[in-house]
C-alpha cells in the first residue's frame, strides 16, 4: 500500500496534475458557494471541454469539482443560512445560528478542519479498500456482475428521498433510455423511431446537463426565492479550545458514518450529513441546543459528507459501478478518454488509480488553504446575480456538448430532457435514479446477455452461483425494507430533521 | 430476451401508473409548487436549439451572442443593461475558452465574412 501511495503521489505532484487539481478545488469551491449551480450539472457542464485534457489530469479535475463543491457549500450554509449545496443544508441549521451569534469564524473553521481530518481518514480508507475490493471483483462473473449492479438499482431507489415507487419508476425510466441504440450484438437498431442519430442512443452528457443543468435553472427561475443580503460578520476565526474537544468525537463519528454511506449506491454525501446530524443529537447529553448553534452540528455532518464524497469514489473506481450522478459521470468521463472501468483499472492504469487518491488528499489539503484565509473574498461572490450565471450556465453547456460530435442533435436533446427534468421535478420524482440507471442500464445488459449465453439461455445462472444469489437477495431484502411502513417513517424522520 | 426485458420494464411502468392515489395522498402534504415558469421554459428550450442551427452558419461568436441573448428573456428580473453586459462578458470569454483555449475546430466568424 506504502510504495502505491508513493506512486500515487510522484503521480499527483507533478506540476501539470497539481495545477489541474487546483483548478477543480477552486471551481468546486465557487460552485459550492453560488447557490442553484449544484456540482453534477458543472461536471456535466465542463465534461467536454476535459475530453481535450489527459485522462489523469481530467479525472483529477473532475474529483477536485466534487469535494470542493462540498466543502464550498459549508461557506454559504453558516454565513447567510442558504446551503449552496443540498449536503449542507444540515451545516445551515446550527451553522446559522453559531454565525449569528457571533461565532461564525469558529463553524466556518470546523467545518473545514472537519472536512479535512474526514478526507484525510476516508483517502486512507479509499486506498486500503480499494486494492482488496478489486481482488474481489475480479472473481466477479457476468453474473455476479449483474447482481451487483441489480443492488446498486435498488440501493438507489431504497436511499432516495421520498417516495419510493417514483424512484423505482426513475430508475426503470433510465434503464429504458439506455436501451435506444444499437443492439449490442445483433446489431440491429432499436427503439430509434427511425431516426438515424438515435442509432448511438441518447448521449449521457446531454442527459445530465438537461436534467442537471437546465431543469434546475428552471427551478430556479420559478421558484422566485429571493436572497437575503444579511451576510453574517465572520469575527474571530479561531475556535477554542473548547469547541475542538467538543468537535473530535463528531467529526469522528461523522467521518465513519461517510465512509459507509458514501460507498451505498444513492448514499453519498447528503444522507450522511443527515444521518451524522440525527446521530449526534441522540448522543448529545443536552440535544435542547441543536439548531441553536451546537458546533458538533456543524462539525458531524460536515465531515461526514466530506468522507462521503470521497468514498464513493470506491465502487466507482473497483467495480465500474457508479454510486450517485456525478460518479457515473466520472465514468462516463473515463469510457470516452478510453479507460475501461472496472477492477482492472488499478493494474493497468496504476498511476492514474494512485494518482487520483493522492490528488484527492492534496486537493482537501489546498481546500484547507484556499477556504479559509479567503473566506471573505468568497463571500463576495454571493453578490453575482443569478441573472448573469444561469445563461453562462447555458452557453457553456451548449457549446461544450456541441463541441464533442459537432451534432446539433445533441443540443436538441438537452432542450428535450432540460423540460422534462423540471416536469419530473414538478412531479417530485428525483432525477438521480434516472440518471444511474441511464449510465448502469447497458452494464446491465451487456452482463445479463453474457450470463445467459453462458448459461445458454438459462437463467437459473444467477441462482446456482453464491455470490450471485446473495446479491439477489440483498436487493430483494432492500426493496422489501424500504416499502415497510415502518421504515417509510423513519425516512421521514430522517430527511426532515428539523 | 430483449423483448421479454423490455415488456417486464414496461408493466413496471404501467403498474406504475395505476398508483396515483398513493401519489396524491403524498403530494396532498407537501407545499405547492406555485405558477409555471413558461418564459423560462420557452426561452431556454429554444436557446441551445437555436445555437445548433446556426453555429454552423453563423459562426460561434454571432451564435453564441444570439443564444445568450435569447436565454436573457427567461428572468423577469433582468433589465437591458444587465442582458447586455452579460452577452458581451459571455461571447468574449466563451470565445476566449473555447476558441483560443481550447482550440475547438468551430468556425469562430460568419461563412459570408470569411468568405
Amino acid at each position: 500500500m506504502l510504495g502505491n501511495l508513493a506512486l500515487g503521489f510522484a503521480t499527483a505532484t507533478t506540476p501539470e496534475h497539481l495545477i489541474f487539481c487546483f483548478v477543480g478545488a477552486l471551481l468546486g469551491t465557487l460552485i459550492g458557494i453560488l447557490p442553484g449551480v449544484g456540482p453534477t450539472a458543472t461536471i456535466a457542464m465542463l465534461l467536454p471541454i476535459t475530453f481535450t485534457l489527459p485522462p489523469t489530469a481530467s479525472l483529477i479535475m473532475l474529483a477536485g469539482i466534487y469535494y470542493g463543491a462540498q466543502y464550498g457549500g459549508s461557506t454559504t450554509a453558516i454565513l447567510i443560512n442558504l446551503p449552496g449545496e443540498a449536503s449542507s443544508a444540515v451545516t445551515a441549521i446550527d451553522g446559522y445560528q453559531m454565525a449569528r451569534q457571533g461565532r461564525a469564524g469558529p463553524a466556518l473553521a470546523i467545518a473545514a478542519i472537519g472536512s479535512f481530518a474526514a478526507g484525510t481518514i476516508a483517502t486512507l480508507l479509499v486506498a486500503a479498500f480499494a486494492p482488496v475490493l478489486t481482488l474481489v471483483a475480479i472473481e466477479f462473473g457476468p453474473a455476479e456482475y449483474f447482481s451487483l449492479i441489480t443492488v446498486g438499482l435498488v440501493c438507489s431507489i431504497a436511499l432516495a428521498h421520498g417516495s419510493v415507487l417514483r424512484a423505482l419508476a426513475m430508475v426503470v425510466l433510465g434503464l429504458l433510455l439506455s436501451v435506444i441504440g444499437t443492439d449490442v450484438y445483433s446489431g440491429l437498431p432499436r427503439l430509434n423511431f427511425g431516426l438515424i442519430e438515435l442509432s448511438t442512443g441518447i448521449n449521457v452528457i446531454a442527459v445530465a446537463v438537461g436534467i442537471f443543468g437546465v431543469a434546475e435553472i428552471l427551478r430556479n427561475l420559478g421558484g422566485g426565492d429571493e436572497r437575503s443580503g444579511e451576510i453574517n460578520k465572520i469575527g474571530k476565526l479561531m475556535p477554542t479550545k473548547h469547541d475542538l474537544k467538543q468537535s473530535t468525537a463528531p467529526i469522528l463519528r461523522g467521518t465513519a458514518i461517510g465512509s459507509v454511506l458514501g460507498i451505498l449506491p444513492g448514499g453519498g454525501a447528503l444522507l450522511s450529513s443527515f444521518a451524522s446530524y440525527a446521530l449526534e443529537k441522540r448522543l448529545s447529553r443536552n440535544p435542547e441546543r441543536f439548531g441553536h448553534g451546537a458546533i458538533e452540528a456543524v462539525a458531524g455532518p460536515e465531515s461526514a459528507n466530506n468522507a462521503g464524497a470521497q468514498t464513493s469514489f470506491i465502487p466507482m473506481l473497483t467495480l465500474g459501478i457508479p454510486s450517485n450522478p456525478v460518479m457515473a459521470l466520472m465514468l462516463g468521463a473515463m469510457l470516452i478518454q478510453g479507460i475501461a472501468p472496472g477492477p482492472s483499472v488499478i493494474t493497468t492504469r496504476p498511476e492514474l488509480f494512485w494518482g487520483l487518491i493522492a490528488s484527492m488528499w492534496i486537493g482537501n489539503l489546498m481546500l484547507l488553504v484556499l477556504n479559509l484565509p479567503l473566506v471573505g473574498l468568497w463571500i463576495r461572490l454571493l453578490k453575482v446575480p443569478y441573472e448573469a450565471l444561469f445563461p453562462a450556465i447555458i452557453i457553456f453547456s451548449a457549446i461544450g456538448t456541441y463541441a464533442i460530435n459537432g451534432s446539433a442533435f445533441d443540443l436538441y436533446q438537452i432542450s428535450l430532457f432540460g423540460v422534462l427534468g423540471y416536469m419530473l421535478y414538478r412531479l417530485r420524482c428525483e432525477p438521480a435514479p434516472l440518471l444511474l440507471g441511464f449510465v448502469l442500464g447497458p452494464l446491465l445488459e451487456e452482463n445479463l446477455r453474457r450470463a445467459m449465453m453462458m448459461s445458454r439461455g438459462n437463467p437459473a445462472i444467477f441462482f446456482d452461483r453464491p455470490i450471485s444469489l446473495g446479491l439477489l437477495l440483498v436487493a430483494v431484502a432492500l426493496l422489501v425494507v424500504s416499502v415497510l411502513p415502518m421504515m417509510v417513517r423513519r425516512r421521514k424522520e430522517i430527511f426532515v430533521e428539523d | 430476451m430483449l423483448g421479454g426485458l423490455l415488456a417486464l420494464l414496461g408493466l413496471v411502468m404501467g403498474f406504475r401508473s395505476l398508483s396515483p392515489i398513493a401519489a396524491e395522498a403524498a403530494a396532498s402534504e407537501e407545499p405547492p409548487l406555485g405558477p409555471l415558469p413558461w418564459r423560462a421554459i420557452v426561452t431556454l428550450t429554444i436557446a441551445p436549439i437555436v445555437f445548433a442551427m446556426t453555429v454552423r452558419s453563423l459562426g460561434l461568436a454571432l451564435a453564441t451572442a444570439l443564444c445568450v441573448g435569447i436565454v436573457c428573456f427567461a428572468s423577469p428580473r433582468m433589465t437591458l443593461r444587465m442582458a447586455l453586459g452579460v452577452i458581451v462578458g459571455l461571447t468574449i470569454i466563451c470565445v476566449g475558452v473555447f476558441s483560443f483555449g481550447l482550440k475547438l475546430t468551430l468556425p469562430l466568424l460568419p461563412t459570408f465574412m470569411v468568405g
